[in-house]
C-alpha cells in the first residue's frame, strides 16, 4: 500500500466517524430553527430527528428564557462567526443537562446563514468542579454535621455531600455528584418527587420535611431505611440550592415498634385484669351478703363482724382493681390539648365531688387560675385526686382550709393544692408518687395508694412536673406544672 | 297476667355470677323461666332449637337476653350478630351484662344492635340493684315488639 491509499481511508474513516466524536451535532438558522439533527443529538436530548426538525430550539431544549439564550447565544455567534459557550438544554424527559457548546456561523451564497452547534454533555463534569469550590468553603461545617447532609440544586441534582452522606448511603462522593437526587429515594415516591422540589424552591424556607409522612433513604444495593430531613435554603453565588439534612431514624423506629407491641400487651393485660379479676371480688362480696342475709336472725355479733371483714376485703380488692385500671388507662391515651379555664374545671369537681356536708366546715379558697394547654378530661381526675386528699387529710381539723391557686416555676406556670390537714414527713416524699406507696395506715386514712401516681403520670403526659410540700401535722402543698405554654399571642 | 311459658336467656360461664344473677333478678322474674347457657354455643341452641335443645317443644323466643360478652366457644358479639341476623329473634331486647368496659367492646355490642349495655358493678349491692332494674325495665315496663317471632319487618 502506498503513503497515499492511507490518506484517503483515513480521510474517509474522519468523514464517516466524524460526528460520533463530536456528539451531539445540531444545524440551525438564525432564529433558532433546527435543520439537521444528528443520532448523537437524538442520544443526548431524547427527541429523534423526525419529531424535532423544524421547530426551534426554544420551544424544545432550550429551558428558560429564550430571550437570554438568543441574544446572548445565538446573536453574539453570529455576530462573531463564532463561539464556545456552556449552557443548561432540557431533555424530551424533562430532566436538566450541562452542556458544553462550541457554535460555528456558515453563510451561505443563498444568503441563508446557518449556525452549527456541537454540543457535549459536562454534568457530571460541571458538578463535580462546582462541588470542589462548595467544598473548600463548607467542608468543615458539612463534616462537622452529625446528619448526612445533601445539597441539590434547582433542577434536582447533587450538588454536594458529606462523609455521613457516603457511609449512610453507600455510595462514593463522585458516583453521587452530578447525579438527580432521586438516586437516593425508594423508586415508589419518584413520581411525586420533582413537583415538591419544584415547591420547595418557590418558598424556600427551613422546615422539615413531609411532616407526619413515612420518609424513606435507599442505600446504593437498594435496600432501604427510615429517615427524618430537614430542609434548609442556601445561597451560593446566587444560584438558589437547598440543603438536607438526612437522618437515619431506623434505631428509633426499632424503640418505637417495640413499645407499641409492649402497650398492645399491656392494653391485653388490663383487658384480662378488668374482666377476670372483677369476678372473684364480686362474687366474694355477693355470696357473703348473701349468707348475712341467710342468716340473720341467728347470726351474732362476732359472726356478722366477721362477714364485715369479708366484705371489706372484697370492696378494697375491687378499688384496687378499679384504680389500677385508671391508671393503666390514663397512661395509654395521649392528652387532647386544648385552651382550658382550669378555674371552670376546679369548680365543677368542687360541686361534683365535694358537696357541703353539716359534719365537715371545709373553707375553699380558689384564687384565680390561668387558662392554659391540657387535656380537660384528665386535668379534672388530676383535681379529683389533690381535691379529695386535701378533704381526707383535713378531716380531723375542726376548721379545714383548702387553697387552690396559681404560681410560677422556673417560669412556667404552676398550679397549687394546699391544705391545713395532717401533712407527712418530708422524709418520705419521695415515695409518695409510687403504685400502691401511702405514707399513713389505712386504718388511719383509708385509700389505694394509686391517686397520686395517676395525678403524676398524667402531668408528665403534660409535659409538667409535680412535687409535694408539707410537715407533719402542718398540712401538705402540692404543685405542678403544665409544661412549656404557647405565648399568650397563640402564635406558637 | 300470666307469664307461662315465658322465658330469659342467660348467657353466663362463671357459674358463680350465674348464680348472683338469678338471685338478683328474683323478685322481678316471678313467672318467668331462666335458661342459663354457660357458652355462646348453648345460647343459640336454646335460642334456635338446636343441638341439646332440639327435641324441646316450640316455644316464644325469650322475653330478655342477658348476654355476657366474654364466653366460651362462641363468644358474646357473636350470638348477638346471629340473633339479629335471624327473623324469629331480631327484636328481642338483648342487654350486654359483662365486666369489661372497653370502648371498643360498647362500641361493637352497640353496632351490632345491643339494646342496653351494663357493666356488672364489683359490690354485690350495687349489682343486685342494677341486675334487679335490669329485669323490671324490661320485662314490665318496656312495651315488646309486637309479633316478635312471626315474620314481619323484613325489608
Amino acid at each position: 500500500m502506498t503513503g497515499v491509499e492511507h490518506l484517503d481511508r483515513a480521510r474517509h474513516l474522519a468523514a464517516t466517524l466524524r460526528e460520533d466524536f463530536l456528539g451531539a451535532m445540531i444545524v440551525v438558522t438564525t432564529d433558532g430553527t433546527i435543520q439537521y439533527w444528528n443520532d448523537g443529538a437524538h442520544l443526548l436530548y431524547g427527541y429523534t430527528g423526525d419529531e424535532i426538525l423544524g421547530r426551534t430550539l426554544f420551544e424544545t431544549i432550550v429551558p428558560s428564557d429564550p430571550a437570554d439564550e438568543k441574544t446572548r447565544r445565538l446573536d453574539t455567534a453570529t455576530a462573531a462567526g463564532s463561539a464556545i459557550y456552556e449552557s443548561v438544554r432540557r431533555r424530551k424527559d424533562g430532566t436538566l443537562v450541562w452542556v458544553d457548546v462550541v457554535g460555528r456561523v456558515v453563510s451561505g451564497d443563498d444568503g441563508i446563514t446557518l449556525i452549527a452547534l456541537s454540543e457535549r454533555d459536562i454534568t457530571r463534569i460541571k458538578y463535580r468542579r462546582d462541588a470542589q469550590v462548595l467544598q473548600t468553603r463548607f467542608r468543615e461545617v458539612l463534616e462537622a454535621a452529625p446528619d448526612a447532609i445533601v445539597i441539590v440544586d434547582e433542577s434536582g441534582r447533587i450538588a454536594l455531600i458529606n462523609s455521613e452522606t457516603e457511609r449512610l448511603f453507600a455510595y462514593e462522593r463522585n458516583q453521587l455528584l452530578g447525579e438527580r437526587m432521586e438516586i437516593l429515594v425508594p423508586s415508589r415516591f419518584h413520581a411525586g418527587h420533582p413537583h415538591h422540589r419544584k415547591r420547595y424552591f418557590a418558598e424556600r424556607q427551613t422546615r422539615p420535611m413531609g411532616i407526619g409522612l413515612d420518609l424513606w433513604g435507599r442505600r446504593s444495593d437498594g435496600t432501604e431505611f427510615p429517615v427524618e430531613i430537614s430542609l434548609s435554603p442556601l445561597t451560593v453565588d446566587g444560584s438558589p440550592l437547598a440543603m438536607a439534612a438526612v437522618r437515619d431514624v431506623s434505631g428509633r423506629k426499632r424503640i418505637e415498634e417495640a413499645l407499641k407491641i409492649a402497650n398492645e400487651e399491656l392494653e391485653s393485660f388490663t383487658y384480662s385484669v378488668s374482666h377476670d379479676l372483677r369476678a372473684p371480688i364480686r362474687q366474694i362480696d355477693g355470696f357473703a351478703r348473701i349468707l348475712n342475709e341467710h342468716l340473720d336472725a341467728t347470726l351474732d355479733d362476732k359472726g356478722r363482724h366477721y362477714l364485715q371483714r369479708i366484705q371489706d376485703g372484697a370492696l378494697h380488692m375491687g378499688r384496687l382493681v378499679d384504680d389500677l385500671l385508671h391508671l393503666a388507662r390514663v397512661g395509654r391515651q395521649s392528652p387532647q390539648l386544648r385552651q382550658v379555664a382550669l378555674g371552670t374545671v376546679v369548680a365543677s369537681v368542687i360541686a361534683d365531688n365535694f358537696p357541703e356536708v353539716p359534719e365537715r366546715q371545709i373553707e375553699w379558697r380558689v384564687a384565680p387560675l390561668p387558662e392554659v394547654r391540657c387535656d380537660p378530661g384528665l386535668m379534672k381526675v388530676v383535681f379529683s385526686n389533690l381535691l379529695s386528699n386535701a378533704v381526707k387529710y383535713t378531716r380531723d381539723r375542726p376548721h379545714a382550709i383548702i387553697e387552690i391557686g396559681e404560681t410560677e416555676r422556673d417560669g412556667q406556670t404552676a398550679v397549687f393544692v394546699r391544705d391545713n390537714g395532717v401533712g407527712f414527713d418530708m422524709t418520705y416524699a419521695d415515695k409518695l408518687f409510687g403504685v400502691f406507696q401511702r405514707l399513713h395506715r389505712v386504718e388511719d386514712f383509708e385509700g389505694t395508694g394509686v391517686g397520686l401516681a395517676t395525678v403524676q403520670r398524667i402531668v408528665h403526659k403534660h409535659g409538667g412536673r409535680i412535687w409535694a410540700e408539707a410537715q407533719p401535722d402542718e398540712g401538705a402543698t402540692f404543685t405542678f406544672t403544665l409544661g412549656p405554654q404557647p405565648a399568650p399571642d397563640g402564635s406558637a | 297476667v300470666s307469664n307461662l311459658g315465658e322465658w330469659i336467656l342467660m348467657a353466663e360461664d362463671n357459674p358463680s355470677d350465674a348464680e348472683l344473677v338469678l338471685e338478683a333478678l328474683a323478685s322481678s322474674t316471678a313467672g318467668f323461666d331462666i335458661v342459663v347457657a354457660r357458652d355462646g354455643v348453648e345460647a343459640l341452641d336454646a335460642l334456635f332449637l338446636r343441638g341439646t335443645h332440639a327435641g324441646r317443644a316450640q316455644r316464644p323466643p325469650p322475653r330478655l337476653v342477658l348476654l355476657d360478652v366474654k364466653l366460651p366457644r362462641v363468644d358474646g358479639m357473636s350470638v348477638l350478630r346471629e340473633l339479629r341476623q335471624d327473623e324469629r329473634t331480631r327484636t328481642i331486647p338483648v342487654v350486654m351484662l359483662t365486666s369489661s368496659n372497653l370502648t371498643r367492646d360498647v362500641a361493637e355490642a352497640y353496632s351490632l344492635g345491643a339494646n342496653s349495655y351494663v357493666q356488672k358493678p364489683v359490690e354485690f349491692r350495687q349489682f343486685r340493684d342494677t341486675v334487679r332494674r335490669i329485669g323490671e325495665y324490661w320485662l314490665t315496663v318496656n312495651e315488646r315488639a309486637p309479633g316478635a317471632r312471626v315474620e314481619r319487618g323484613r325489608s
